[in-house]
């Protein structure tokens, strides 16, 4: 045994000597190095995909910038860190903050990485763009802008949409129980009841959940008209296709994280509808985006092109002093945007203007619902 | 009554997958002794098997369900040969065995969501075929009714073999005391490979059967796998039909569980299930 120990502390040393190795020889950002900013985002699990889709879209913003001779004549360096759609969102803002000493930072998409990422950029005053959507994430101070618009509409909306437009006044809510589906179903519930709704069932899942048998049975005894969905990709599959399996007919309606293939194209997902921003995807991007980086358009790569840009623009006029920069974003009426044509912040830093727009899936794609 | 009727059909589903993952476990427990957590690592690499050869290449779906089956069995021989052999026979404590399994997981893990991607996969290709059965007011569909039956069919199976046959008395041997096994002149670390490829295979085959189910992504297998060891605990560890019974007591306590309280309670109901046993009755329902 006391061999063993030996070589654990051996180990704890080395690792030790390496990190140290590392921090010590790391140099510190000069003026005239390359101007480096960080990026937080779902690498691996669940939302892995939307990370990915993200880094495209900044990836390809980089390029650009960087072909065209940089910022100020210094070249950009994104530092993609995984914050895994979780709680890892601290560890990589703590990296990114003290390690690498970015400028700015873009991310976290998932408000469960936001929720303890945000707090080190506003400690540390770096700016940060994000579009995790949970509703009190801009509280987290001054130094984070959000170029989405915050659950508080989203979920508003879907109650008003459900209510109203599609008539159905008894609802069932599913939510994965983290910061967006806790966010936005709560906001969901309290809407629908304000329009005289009834919720008859309101489950909530897991991240990681492949069984949501029981919780849709529940909700199939309590006969709602519609279930509303505050779900990711990957439990909302497991949703349709088990609600279906067990015969549960109402109507079935999603949040944003829908958007994506790996829901649209499950043959039990047809006839779910979801809400999403309303954002502009033009073709002249798509297949810029496609050339460049092999991938196909969708809301996430617009989004990591905007907010890339969005900073690269700020920084190119005011430098990269971390306040100069924060006040270059509160007062910010950027028109260049391809998702949207112009992103200005109110008093909370959160988008002006807010809209969404209804798609339904159709033969295992996403329909514009008019 | 309906509800209730759709409740008890939701743990036979879940009770079913539970029991392949808890029979391969526990097969491997009671031969090789350690906590083999690369046994959760199978259970993906099975699920992304027959993803690659049923969806990307489109072999026959029965071919397809055998790739993945005999690619995971395969994987946990190497497994064991090269790895956790070596370590057996320079002394290694379970421990250290261990920390091994947790970097096979860790690394397969790593492999298939490069390969693949992290996105979460389904497996079925044409649901409008999908057939469900009505129970007494309750649904089950094809696949599930196939995950049970299959279930059963293994369970059967390994129980025959380990009871009837001089293979099955060197794995007992084995399970029993390996030094002793060898003595005797039976070739453990022989027994130990077939068993690892036995084990992995069911492993693998339940990865298929959650697949398709729901669908499969990397990380699936650590949770399934906890779930399969808390079945084998509680049923009595090294008991191929304790870990049946096991596998249907979690899955019944889970669902009803998650019917009177909420969903969100099924893991740690699992886990207060597991810790109840440890206390009180640690040997499991069916202790050897």
């Amino acid at each position: 045994m006391s061999k063993n120990l030996w070589l654990g502390l051996g180990a704890v040393v080395i690792v030790a000597a390496v990190i140290w190795f590392g921090v010590a020889t790391k140099k510190a950002p000069t003026e005239t190095g390359p101007i480096r900013i960080g990026a937080s985002l779902p690498l691996t699990g669940e939302a892995a995909s939307l990370g990915e889709q993200t880094k495209a879209g900044i990836e390809l913003a980089q390029k650009e910038i960087n072909d065209a001779g940089g910022i100020g004549g210094r070249q950009v360096e994104v530092i993609f860190e995984d914050d895994k759609c979780a709680k890892d969102g601290a560890d990589v803002f703590n990296k990114l903050v003290s390690l690498d000493k970015v400028a700015a930072i873009i991310g976290p998409l998932c408000s469960s990485a936001a929720g303890p990422g945000l707090p080190i950029a506003q400690a540390n005053h770096v700016p940060t763009v994000f579009w995790a959507s949970a509703p009190g994430l801009t509280k987290a101070g001054e130094y984070v802008f959000r170029t989405y618009p915050s659950d508080a509409f989203q979920g508003k909306f879907a109650a008003e949409y459900i209510y109203n437009t599609l008539g159905k006044h008894k609802a069932a809510v599913l939510y994965v129980n983290n910061d967006y589906g806790k966010g936005l179903s709560d906001v969901f519930a309290a809407r629908f009841k304000e329009l005289g709704g009834e919720v008859v069932e309101n489950e909530g899942v897991t991240q990681t959940a492949t069984d949501m048998r029981t919780e849709l049975s529940k909700i199939k005894a309590a006969d709602p008209e519609a279930l509303y969905m505050a779900l990711y990709p990957g439990s909302g599959v497991v949703a349709v296709k088990q609600a279906k399996a067990i015969g549960l007919s109402a109507v079935r309606f999603g949040g944003d994280a829908l958007d994506l293939k790996e829901f649209t194209s499950v043959p039990e997902a047809e006839g779910a509808m979801y809400s999403v921003g309303k954002f502009n995807q033009p073709e002249a991007f798509a297949t810029k985006l496609k050339q460049g980086t092999g991938t196909d358009i969708n809301i996430y790569s617009v989004l990591g092109y905007d907010a890339f840009r969005l900073l690269a623009s700020v920084i190119s006029s005011v430098g990269t002093d971390s306040q100069k920069v924060r006040d270059a974003l509160a007062a910010v009426n950027y028109t260049e945007g391809v998702a949207l044509s112009e992103i200005s912040f109110d008093a909370d830093r959160d988008l002006k203007t807010a809209q969404y727009e209804v798609h339904l899936v159709h033969n295992g794609s996403a329909e514009i619902v008019k | 009554m309906d509800i209730l009727v759709q409740i008890l059909l939701n743990a036979v589903i879940a009770g079913a997958i539970y029991t392949l993952i808890a029979l391969g476990f526990t097969l491997m427990y009671s031969t090789a002794k350690f906590f083999d957590l690369g046994y959760g690592a199978l259970i993906a690499v099975g699920g992304y098997a027959t993803y690659w050869s049923y969806k990307q290449i489109d072999l026959p779906v029965w071919l397809a369900i055998g790739i993945g089956v005999a690619t995971a069995g395969l994987l946990a021989f190497l497994v064991e040969r090269f790895i956790y052999r070596k370590l057996r026979e320079r002394k290694a404590s379970g421990t250290i065995l261990l920390i091994a399994s947790l970097g096979v997981l860790t690394i397969i893990q790593a492999v298939i969501a490069i390969i693949f991607s992290s996105q979460f996969q389904t497996l079925s290709k044409n649901i409008g075929s999908t057939r469900t059965f009505n129970i007494a007011g309750g649904v089950i569909t094809d696949v599930q009714a196939l995950i049970f039956i299959s279930g059963l069919v293994i369970m059967t199976g390994v129980g025959i073999v380990l009871s009837r046959t001089l293979f099955g008395k060197a794995v007992r041997a084995v399970a029993d005391d390996s030094t002793v096994a060898s003595i005797v002149g039976i070739n453990s670390p022989r027994i130990l490979g077939i068993v690892a490829a036995v084990g992995g295979a069911i492993g693998g085959l339940s990865g298929i059967a959650v697949g398709f189910d729901t669908g499969i992504e990397p990380l699936m297998g650590m949770s399934l796998l906890l779930k399969g060891v808390i079945a084998a605990i509680i049923g009595g560890i090294g008991s191929i039909y304790g870990a049946v019974l096991g596998a249907f007591l979690l899955a019944l306590i889970e669902n009803l569980g998650a019917w009177q309280f909420a969903g969100e309670w099924k893991d740690a109901i699992a886990f207060a299930v597991l810790i109840a046993f440890l206390l009180f009755r640690p040997k499991g329902i069916l202790s050897k």
